[in-house]
């Protein structure tokens, strides 16, 4: 853990404090109150007011010139672990997500319409109910430093539904949320969003401090792993609700018909990319590819070649991010497992990539082999086959929590039965190759939907 | 702690071999591998380096023609006896990583019928297994004698040895119960005692009370006491002795020789300072504390002297690798430890990329002199800032915690 003695940045309520330690207890517990009277006033902005604060920020950040932009990549090179032209790339994208027309059409997706936020609507053939959504409350986002824009998502997510909001920053990125808030801040004079929003730092378990988070707050969202997260599950207030988004594994599937109707290497390019975003480090980029054992060896080792070339390019555009170590480590390990498997039991395995572990493919060609298995991530990919769906299914048994996307190449009309499968043995997304680490907007995460989890609806009948 | 109790097949003979060995500290040449073999293990004067280099190539040519899994890896590697032309091409001799013996046991046949199963402890994971024949291990006891005896722990005082490992009745094979009774003969020995056996109620654990009584009983009785194996054992016991009986005043000429995966277990946590604890619970010199360095896979001693560096005997070489590239790293640079030896004819394992992290000092400054290994800890499965379902998460759920 990276724990930095000079002064950082928090933002709260639209002012920018800078210290070496984080606030004392008793102030949180003072800013917390004032962000419970400002939520229990019923002074809420309309979508309105927040969407046009979206507009003008969305604008400033498509602007690569930008100075809380050009601030962000500084930032972000240093303490994020991404390669600068990793971040650039995502940069690029970034006022895309921030778009007022992408929000509304989150909104709309995810709640059913644009109009409940502020008025009452006719729920379903009953025009006697309607429904009003409101905000849950003060909502607190617990960010990971693995995926710096998840944070910030989750910090959207809960402006957009109007909260009280609070992030807690990751020890990894202490700067980019900052930036965001201070970016928001810039473009909303009035302070529809900004004094609502406080975006702070403390050492993760510190007791005191969480310990106020979990009695006041009406959400909390957790991003991270499970140790985190297992403290986050102690000790909630009544009104507290905890959003877990912990552990989770994705993987990729090809079969002989989606490969036979595919572009070779649009196909690869685009597995490369969900190989390479984020490191693997996200929950929604695979780990494991399957391939059908229908396809023929031949098509197999081109499909293999053309990946291996995909990885070389990407790699080429967007060079790998720091790594520690012990991650090197863990991939050698990968490597030289799979060789020894090879050497001593005589099943084909074989491994492919750069002799500085840039990019890593160990495809283990038995089909027979069963199980699962996590990859060590930074851009390692196992490729295993699979004899049918119900085997391909059947590997994933006890593990049915940990599952969410499966990227996807199969013909239009298998995509129905792989849907109907694999939604049944847990996953949560299903995708076609390319967009694993980009969601739809709309559409839900880890199997719910993120604005209905920090809404309040409230129905009015006749 | 619970293992299974494996029968003690060839336990008489093991220990025969030890006191057979002791009897004369020789045993009968048989190829090119024992040219490097001396009573001066820390002698790299000319012509040391033509000698280990016709060692290691005798060594290759053998575990190439004997070991299907060793020959295909250098295959795949292209890599053949002829790549090894001069002493620095040792370097580039195809490595087998050594957590791949915790998952295959891998062998090199060798005309010995007569192989032990060794093994190590699996502190921190998996146990490594190989095996050794007769030739392997007696040059690794003549080595290891030579070594301790270079180092200062040969002596003539009969003492009283406590072995902070298991009880060989319970399972022989362990490198750290192996390496502790072959220890026990370097000096006289009076009494031995094994920390870790069968409890009252039939399990395998530290037995903590009863090893503080014998402390007691071997302190009454004066002699020089030698205390080796798992540290953090030794710190309990030695702990529970003071709260009972008050600080440890051990005789003159006794030791600490710690040894056998003890930091993945360490339950005084990373920032323990052995020496600090030693010196406020009893009177040994740290200059008489040493640890030792060695894997089940190769079983050179890297035993630090009185300066507490670990010293490369001549019998191997070893150089620190960057992660990233595997590149040889010069003196000072911390890398993972690459260890290269020919004494060991029944597994493969002449040129052996270790997991842990360290650095190859470069001459250490007592009288032995010569480069020496620093280990710095264990590579591990990182703890990654991540919401991806990891290694270490599925390896925690496969063993339901």
């Amino acid at each position: 853990m990276i724990v930095r003695k000079e002064p950082f940045r928090q933002f709260i309520f639209g002012e920018t404090i800078i210290s070496k330690d984080p606030l004392p207890p008793d102030e949180i517990e003072k800013m917390i109150l004032k962000a419970r009277a400002l939520a229990e006033s019923g002074e809420v902005p309309s979508q309105d007011e927040i969407l046009a604060v979206f507009s003008r920020l969305s604008k400033a950040w498509a602007d690569p010139m930008y100075e809380k932009r050009q601030e962000a990549l500084e930032a972000l090179s240093g303490n994020s672990g991404l390669s600068e032209e990793f971040i650039k790339a995502i940069l690029e994208e970034f006022f895309k997500i921030i778009d007022a027309g992408y929000l509304l059409a989150k909104i709309e997706g995810e709640l059913a319409g644009a109009a409940i936020q502020d008025d009452l609507v006719a729920c379903g053939k009953d025009e006697g109910i309607r429904l009003i959504a409101r905000p849950a409350g003060l909502v607190l986002h617990v960010g990971s430093g693995n995926v710096f824009l998840a944070c910030v998502e989750s910090l959207i997510n809960g402006i957009i539904t109007k909260n009280v909001n609070f992030l807690k920053m990751s020890t990894d990125d202490r700067d980019f949320p900052v930036i965001f808030a201070e970016s928001i801040s810039e473009f909303d004079p009035s302070g529809v969003i900004s004094r609502r929003l406080a975006v702070l730092w403390w050492r993760g378990g510190d007791e005191a401090t969480e310990g106020l988070f979990k009695r006041h707050m009406d959400r909390i969202i957790f991003w991270g792993g499970t140790e985190a997260l297992a403290s986050w599950q102690k000790n909630l207030g009544p009104s507290a609700v905890l959003i877990r988004h912990g552990h989770k594994i994705s993987f990729g599937i090809v079969s002989r018909a989606g490969l036979e109707s595919a572009g070779l290497s649009d196909l690869t390019d685009n597995i490369a990319m969900d190989i390479a975003i984020w490191e693997q480090k996200a929950c929604n980029c695979p780990q494991m590819l399957f391939l059908e054992d229908a396809i023929d060896d031949i098509d197999v080792k081109r499909f293999l070649d053309s990946l291996s070339g995909s990885l070389e390019r990407i790699t080429a555009m967007f060079p790998p991010g720091r790594r520690s170590d012990d991650e090197y480590v863990e991939v050698l390990k990968a490597r030289e497992f799979a060789r020894a498997e090879h050497l001593v039991t005589g099943r084909p395995v074989s491994v492919l990539g750069p002799k500085t572990f840039d990019w890593t493919i160990i495809f283990e060609e038995d089909s027979a082999k069963q199980g699962f298995e996590p990859s060590p991530l930074n851009r390692t990919i196992i490729v295993r086959r699979y004899s049918s769906l119900k085997t391909l299914s059947d590997l994933f048994k006890g593990y049915s929590f940990y599952l969410q996307t499966a990227g996807y190449c199969l013909a239009d009309a298998e995509i129905q039965e792989y849907a109907m499968k694999l939604s049944a043995i847990g996953v949560t997304r299903l995708c076609p190759f390319g967009i694993m680490a980009i969601p739809t907007a709309g559409t839900p995460h880890d199997g719910s939907f993120a604005l209905r989890d920090l809404t309040r609806f409230t129905v009015i009948e006749k | 702690m619970a293992i299974n109790v494996i029968a003690p097949i060839n336990r008489i003979s093991r220990e025969r071999i030890v006191r057979e060995f002791f009897r004369t500290t020789s045993y009968p040449r048989k190829n090119l591998v024992d040219i490097i073999l001396t009573d001066r293990p820390f002698d790299f004067a000319h012509p040391w380096k033509d000698k280990f280099l016709e060692a290691m190539r005798w060594s290759f040519r053998h575990h190439y023609a004997n070991s299907a899994f060793y020959q295909k890896l250098c295959i795949e590697k292209g890599f053949d006896e002829a790549c090894i032309g001069s002493f620095d091409d040792i370097w580039d001799i195809p490595f087998v990583l050594s957590d791949v013996f915790k998952m295959y046991t891998i062998e090199t046949k060798t005309p010995d019928p007569l192989r032990d199963e060794m093994s190590s402890s699996g502190t921190s994971e998996r146990k490594s297994k190989i095996w050794l024949d007769r030739i392997s291990g007696q040059r690794l006891m003549f080595s290891l004698y030579h070594i301790n005896k270079a180092l200062g722990l040969v002596g003539q005082k009969t003492s009283n040895y406590f072995l902070m490992a298991y009880n060989p009745a319970l399972d022989e094979t362990l490198g750290t119960t192996m390496s502790g009774i072959i220890m026990s003969y370097l000096t006289p020995r009076k009494g031995i005692f094994y920390g870790i056996d069968l409890d009252k109620e039939g399990q395998v654990g530290f037995l903590k009370d009863r090893s503080v009584e014998k402390l007691k009983e071997f302190l009454d009785e004066g002699l020089p006491i030698r205390m080796i194996g798992f540290i953090h054992h030794i710190c309990e016991m030695i702990q529970s002795y003071r709260e009972r009986y008050g600080r440890v005043i051990f005789p003159e000429d006794s030791y600490i020789i710690s040894g056998g995966g003890w930091k993945g277990a360490n339950p005084y946590g990373a920032s323990f300072d052995l020496y600090r604890f030693l010196a406020e619970h009893t009177t040994l010199d740290p200059k008489n504390v040493r640890d030792l360095y060695t894997l089940i896979e190769h079983e050179i001693f890297y035993l630090e002297c009185a300066d507490h560096n670990k010293h490369i005997p001549n019998v191997a070489m070893a150089c620190a690798r960057e992660p990233r590239t595997l590149k040889r790293l010069s003196y000072g640079e911390r890398g993972l430890i690459h260890l290269y030896s020919p004494l060991i004819e029944s597994c493969p394992a002449l040129s052996l990329l270790t997991t842990d992290y360290g650095y190859i000092g470069e001459s250490c400054g007592c009288r032995i002199g010569g480069p020496y290994i620093k280990i710095l800890g264990r590579a591990g499965v990182t703890k990654k800032a991540t919401c991806a379902f990891t290694a270490d998460q599925y390896v925690k759920d496969r063993a339901g915690t």
